[in-house]
């Protein structure tokens, strides 16, 4: 048996106060990798027809990889599941940090969470044993208070918690771990809050084994090596993610003004290397990894001090509450940032539904009346910080904002939905489809919404791309660039097998930094080997798709139950006007029949009935989810 | 003929620090991009916009005021 897993999932049943562990079989961990898609076993399999995203019948899940814990850069991630409160399909996000490893550490797999506690509880848990802990007095507090109120209380532990958001119910509420990593998307900690469940608190020294010690040590030293030896994996680590903010506004991806314009003038002022020379305290990590590319700042803004407690912000943050927001004021971002970690809000959903409101603002859809005397203009750095309040503590308009944009564009009304940047309801990222255009389809297709981490971007597949790139994509039989800016049936392929390949890293829990198809510290052959190093398991870059394509699978087949179809499967009506602004993306839009077209293409490549976008019953039989084709969802026999 | 130079990303510590990535170089008539790529010492696997426009072709000549920036592509975040 691997023992790089503990056999032990966690059931908590908030609504009778019980415990109960769950000793699978080894086959079930080899056939569903964990993280995602073992998280999505059992919303598949228990989840209720017409269960509302905040009601007691919603099933809270986390689960974490097969080598999670073990002395290898990026294995220690979490994935979080349910049925999400902003699309009303899958909810699906990652975190990284210690907490992961400490779960392992602490006895257990994953946690699967159904009810809802009659009064704030926490969930306490220490090498093998669990229980229920009264949270009464960590109710309304910051996440960094939480976390030190904890440490005094049960000494030292990792803890994963919402912040005041999650208790509100915002839907763009995070869980947060460290209080400066986040599940953050899809709505997570809406439904965390909605179960009164305030915080999961890990502990122990339990110590898991590679079956193969000294592979997985040979590749850790060779990891090391990487971060200076691939130049992506070297700007990561100098910058942190906000790294690429030059490339992106060079190729027209830096979303502006709310996705109307490709490039930012002041670009620079948001960028990692003016973050490196002015803010940053130092550099972090999360377990065991040496890529140390989370960052750590300390400034002041607006007379309030950004404290190094709560990190620093990413790529993404600096983009929605920097540039989406046509702010230039990078210690304004870094408060921005500090303020959704105290609160738990997802980074990416508030910048964007701020930016949102600015841009219904401009265009006086909405005026002062609404916004209680704020001027919410494109580039009001002081507006842009007191809406994220308001949404972390659903006051004024943040509470009509805390219901996520698409929400708030209905109740708005007036034309709001033309300024929505959403796909199934959930904001989109700060990488732009009408650069990259394998990510037009991605954001369309992907089963909780527009997501840059569901696969490998256009640029590592386009003609001129370095011969290391094409080397590790040669491994998924990725061998043709296409031209830059293209969008061809080969680019498809592309989407749809480095999409396996990042599906696979969410099912087994890998940091999609670390472990990728192109120019991350590990490439497939080496993940493949990584993997069997620490479970002992055979397995192959074929395995790894699979998996892969396993989990995407899951994920549509859960949606169809909620009702999704192709039609689903969509942009927002923005992407399909062109662009403002200048720069190489000026004047570019996708349009609606190029769309409908590659998605006949992908859906053929998924095994997806083209007319509705579901999985065909024989492709699930395929990849052993035959069970899912019966109505009872008994699970497999 | 005088070129200005950004260095972006890892690529800044090729110059001195105080130089912040910046360089102004002075180039003989006919240089080519690549003759800044030498001169830098930059990785064959560099991009690099010119004039704010992405570019491919490093044979292309460059013009006394161009602008050049070198940045290392970019994904994830």
């Amino acid at each position: 048996m691997a023992r790089s897993i503990n056999r032990k999932i966690l059931h908590v049943d908030l609504a009778r106060g019980a415990l109960t562990i769950e000793e699978p079989p080894e086959a079930f961990y080899r056939t569903y990798g964990g993280g995602s898609a073992m998280g999505l076993y059992y919303l598949l399999r228990d989840l209720p027809k017409g269960a509302d995203a905040l009601g007691p019948q919603n099933i809270l899940t986390f689960f974490t990889g097969p080598i999670t814990g073990l002395p290898v850069s990026g294995q220690s991630r979490i994935c979080v599941n349910a049925l999400s409160p902003l699309s009303g399909g899958i909810a699906d996000s990652q975190a990284g940090g210690f907490a992961p490893a400490a779960l392992k550490f602490a006895g257990f797999d994953g946690i699967v969470v159904k009810g809802a506690a009659a009064k704030p509880v926490y969930l306490l848990i220490n090498e093998g044993k669990a229980e229920l802990h009264d949270a009464a007095g960590l109710w309304g507090k910051d996440t960094a208070e939480v976390d030190r109120l904890l440490e005094e209380k049960h000494g030292k532990v990792e803890v994963m918690q919402i912040g005041q958001a999650g208790e509100k119910q915002v839907r763009l509420a995070a869980i947060m771990n460290m209080h400066n990593r986040a599940n953050g998307r899809t709505g997570v900690g809406a439904v965390m809050g909605s179960k009164l469940l305030k915080a999961i608190v890990v502990q122990g020294k339990l110590r898991l084994q590679a079956a193969e010690p000294k592979v997985l040590a040979r590749q850790s030293k060779e990891g090391t090596a990487n971060v200076e030896a691939i130049p992506d994996m070297k700007g990561l680590a100098l910058n942190g993610t906000a790294d690429v903010v030059p490339f992106q506004h060079s190729i027209g991806s830096l979303p502006s003004f709310n996705y109307n314009e490709g490039t930012f003038e002041k670009y620079m002022e948001i960028s990692g290397e003016r973050m490196r020379e002015t803010i940053l305290k130092e550099r972090d990590t999360c377990y065991a990894c040496t890529v140390r590319c989370k960052r750590v700042v300390e400034t002041e803004s607006q007379g309030q001090k950004v404290d190094p407690t709560y990190g620093g912000p990413e790529y993404e943050t600096l983009a929605t509450f920097g540039s989406y927001c046509g702010i230039a004021d990078l210690h304004a971002v870094a408060l921005a940032s500090q303020l959704c970690n105290a609160y738990g809000l997802d980074t990416i959903g508030t910048g964007a539904t701020v930016s949102f409101a600015m841009e219904c603002f401009e265009k006086g859809i909405i005026t002062t009346k609404e916004t209680g005397g704020l001027e919410l203009k494109f580039g009001n750095a002081e507006a842009m910080v007191e809406m994220v309040r308001q949404i972390g503590e659903r006051r004024g308009f943040g509470d009509v904002l805390a219901e996520g944009s698409a929400r708030a564009a209905k109740k708005i009304g007036r034309g709001a939905e033309a300024c929505l940047v959403t796909c199934k309801g959930t904001e989109a990222p700060a990488h732009m489809p009408q650069a990259k255009k394998s990510l037009g389809l991605i954001y369309a297709v992907n089963p909780f919404g527009a997501d840059h981490q569901s696969s490998e971007h256009d640029p590592l597949y386009e003609e001129g791309v370095g011969e290391f790139y094409l080397k590790r994509l040669a491994a998924l039989g990725l061998t043709t660039p296409q031209p830059p800016g293209s969008m061809s049936d080969e680019k498809v392929r592309y989407a749809w097998r480095t999409q396996c390949f990042y599906s696979a890293m969410d099912t087994y829990s890998l940091c999609q930094f670390v472990f990728g198809p192109s120019w991350e510290l590990y490439g497939p052959v080496e993940t493949a080997e990584i993997l069997a190093a620490g479970t002992g398991w055979d397995v192959t870059v074929d395995e790894i798709l699979k998996v892969g394509e396993r989990r995407i699978a899951m994920m549509r087949a859960f949606n169809a139950r909620q009702g999704f179809t192709r039609k689903d499967d969509t942009l927002p009506r923005k992407f399909f006007k062109p662009l403002q602004g200048v720069g190489p993306t000026a004047g570019v839009a996708w349009k609606e029949s190029d769309l409908e077209q590659v998605k006949d293409v992908y859906y053929r490549l998924a095994g997806c009935d083209v007319a509705t976008g579901n999985p065909t019953p024989a492709r699930l039989e395929e990849l052993q989810l035959g069970w899912l084709n019966r109505e009872n969802r008994a699970g497999p026999a | 003929m005088k070129v200005s130079v950004v260095l972006h990303s890892y690529l800044r510590e090729l110059l001195p620090p105080e130089a912040r990535g910046m360089a102004v170089l002075e180039l003989p008539e006919g240089a080519k991009v690549r003759d800044v790529v030498t001169r830098l010492q930059l990785p064959d696997h560099v991009i690099f916009a010119l004039n704010e426009r992405l570019e491919r072709d490093r044979e292309v000549a460059l013009k006394d005021g161009d602008a050049l920036r070198f940045l290392r592509a970019g994904a994830g975040g």
